[in-house]
C-alpha cells in the first residue's frame, strides 16, 4: 500500500507537468502563409434576384504574414465568375428593339482586398482562425441575348469577415490545407433596361485551397 | 517523396481548371433556335396608317441574287396570321393596286448558306420585292432609325417589314420601313405549324405600337 502511494502521489503532482507537455506546441508557428483556393459561391440578397444560381467558378489568392502570436496581416486576390441560363424571355431596348429570346445572365466579381487575421493556435496542426479584410470589388455584369450583350463594369468597396481553419500536413510540413467560409457585401450596383435594379450585392463563399507556410 | 510535387501540381490544376468555367460564347448562342428580334421606328405615329395589303408570296431569298416566291400552305398559313395580327390592331386589309394602302407589308424566308454580318437591309438586293411592286418605282428601301444588329442570319429566317407607303412621297423617294420583325430559324421543317404562328404573334405582341386606334382602357387613352 505504501508502495502504491509512493508512486501515485509524485505522479500526481507531475501530472500538471505531463499535461503541460501533451499541450506544448505540435509544430512550428508560421511566419507566413499563402493559400490557393478553389471557391464556391452562393449569390444572396440582391445578387440573388440577378443570378439565382450557386458558381462553383472561383478561386482566390491569399498571402498572410504573423506580427505577433497569431495575429496576422494579409492580402487576397480572387475571382468568380457567375452565370445562369434562363428560359425565353422578351427584353426591350429603349430605342424600339424588342427580343424574345433565351437568355443568360453572368457577372465577373475579382476582389482585392487587405485584411487581419488571428490565428488560435498557430503551431498547432489544426489552427482555426477568424479575419475581416476590406478592399475594392471590380465586377462585369452580362445579360445576353443572341449576339446581344448589355453590360456593364464598375469598382465599389467591398468587406468580408471569415472563419476558417488550417490543418498542417504534419507536425514540421511546409504544406498544409485551408477551408474557410466569407460573407462578402460590396457597394457596387447597376440596373439594365426595364429590369430592375440591383445593388450592394451580397455573397457567401466557401474556400479550399493548398497553403504553403514559410518558418 | 517525388510524388508530393506531382500531386500538388494535379490538385492546383483541378482548383484552376474548375475555377475558370464561363458563358457560352456568341457561336453557341447564335446556334440557339426561334429568336423573335423586332425594332420599329421610334416616334412614329402608327395611328395616322388605316389600311394596309400584304404580298402574295413570300421570297425565298437564296445566294447569289437567286430569289423566288413561294406559296404553300406554310407560306399562306404564315402571311394569314400576320394579316389577323394587322386586323386585331384595326387596320384594314386592302388591295395593293386599287386600294391605295397605307402600310406594305414584305415577308421573306431565307434559304441561304448561314452568312453572318451583312450590312442593314442586305437582302433587298437579292431578289427581293421591288418597290415597283407597290408602286414606287424611283424609291428605294430605307431604315428610318438604326435597324437592328443582327449579325448573323440562318437558314429558315424569316423577316417581316412594314412599309410607310403613305407619305412615299414626303420621304424623298424612300419607302420607310417604319417595323421589320426578325424571326430567326422559323421555317427550318423542324418546327410546327403551331410554333410558326406563335413565333409571329409574338413578334406582333412585343410591339403594341403597331394599332390603328388608341387604345381606351377605363376613359383613359392609353
Amino acid at each position: 500500500m505504501i508502495r502504491i502511494l509512493l508512486v501515485s502521489i509524485p505522479l500526481l503532482l507531475l501530472s500538471p507537468v505531463i499535461q503541460a507537455q501533451e499541450k506544448a506546441p505540435e509544430g512550428f508557428s508560421p511566419s507566413s502563409l499563402y493559400t490557393l483556393s478553389w471557391s464556391i459561391s452562393v449569390p444572396i440578397g440582391s445578387f440573388n434576384s440577378f443570378i439565382n444560381k450557386v458558381s462553383p467558378a472561383g478561386g482566390n489568392f491569399t498571402g498572410r504574414y504573423f506580427l505577433i502570436k497569431g495575429l496576422a496581416v494579409g492580402f487576397e486576390f480572387g475571382w468568380t465568375n457567375y452565370y445562369k441560363k434562363y428560359p425565353r424571355n422578351t427584353f426591350y431596348g429603349d430605342d424600339g428593339l424588342a427580343i424574345t429570346a433565351v437568355h443568360y445572365t453572368y457577372a465577373f466579381v475579382v476582389p482585392w482586398k487587405a485584411g487581419v487575421y488571428y490565428y488560435f493556435q498557430p503551431s498547432a496542426i489544426a489552427d482555426p482562425y477568424v479575419g475581416l479584410s476590406l478592399g475594392g470589388d471590380y465586377m462585369e455584369e452580362h445579360i445576353m441575348v443572341q449576339e446581344y450583350d448589355i453590360y456593364n463594369t464598375q469598382w465599389g468597396f467591398t468587406m468580408s469577415p471569415e472563419i476558417g481553419v488550417l490543418v498542417k500536413f504534419g507536425k514540421f510540413s511546409h504544406w498544409g490545407a485551408t477551408a474557410s467560409a466569407q460573407y462578402w457585401f460590396n457597394t457596387n450596383s447597376f440596373s439594365f433596361t426595364d429590369y430592375n435594379s440591383y445593388s450592394t450585392l451580397q455573397g457567401l463563399n466557401f474556400n479550399v485551397g493548398l497553403t504553403y507556410m514559410l518558418r | 517523396m517525388r510524388k508530393k510535387p506531382a500531386m500538388l501540381a494535379v490538385a492546383v490544376t483541378i482548383i484552376f481548371m474548375m475555377s475558370c468555367a464561363t458563358y457560352p460564347g456568341v457561336d453557341s448562342r447564335l446556334a440557339e433556335d426561334l429568336v423573335d428580334i423586332t425594332k420599329y421606328a421610334v416616334g412614329t405615329d402608327f395611328t395616322q396608317f388605316q389600311t394596309f395589303s400584304i404580298v402574295d408570296s413570300v421570297t425565298l431569298i437564296r445566294d447569289y441574287h437567286d430569289s423566288s416566291r413561294i406559296s404553300n400552305a406554310q407560306t399562306q398559313a404564315l402571311l394569314s396570321e400576320i394579316i389577323i395580327n394587322m386586323e386585331e390592331r384595326g387596320y384594314t386589309l386592302v388591295d395593293r393596286k386599287t386600294g391605295s394602302p397605307d402600310l406594305g407589308i414584305n415577308v421573306g424566308a431565307l434559304k441561304v448558306t448561314n452568312v453572318s454580318y451583312y450590312y442593314p437591309g442586305w437582302y433587298w438586293d437579292y431578289g427581293y420585292y421591288d418597290p415597283s411592286y407597290w408602286g414606287y418605282p424611283a424609291c428605294y428601301y430605307w431604315y428610318p432609325y438604326y435597324p437592328p444588329a443582327v449579325s448573323y442570319y440562318s437558314t429558315g429566317t424569316v423577316i417581316i417589314e412594314l412599309l410607310d407607303l403613305k407619305n412615299a412621297k414626303n420621304h424623298n423617294n424612300k419607302l420607310y420601313v417604319d417595323w421589320v420583325a426578325i424571326i430567326r430559324g422559323l421555317i427550318t421543317g423542324y418546327h410546327s405549324q403551331q410554333e410558326v404562328l406563335d413565333n409571329v404573334d409574338q413578334c406582333f405582341a412585343q410591339t403594341p405600337q403597331i394599332r390603328a386606334n388608341l387604345l381606351k382602357l377605363g376613359g383613359i387613352i392609353l
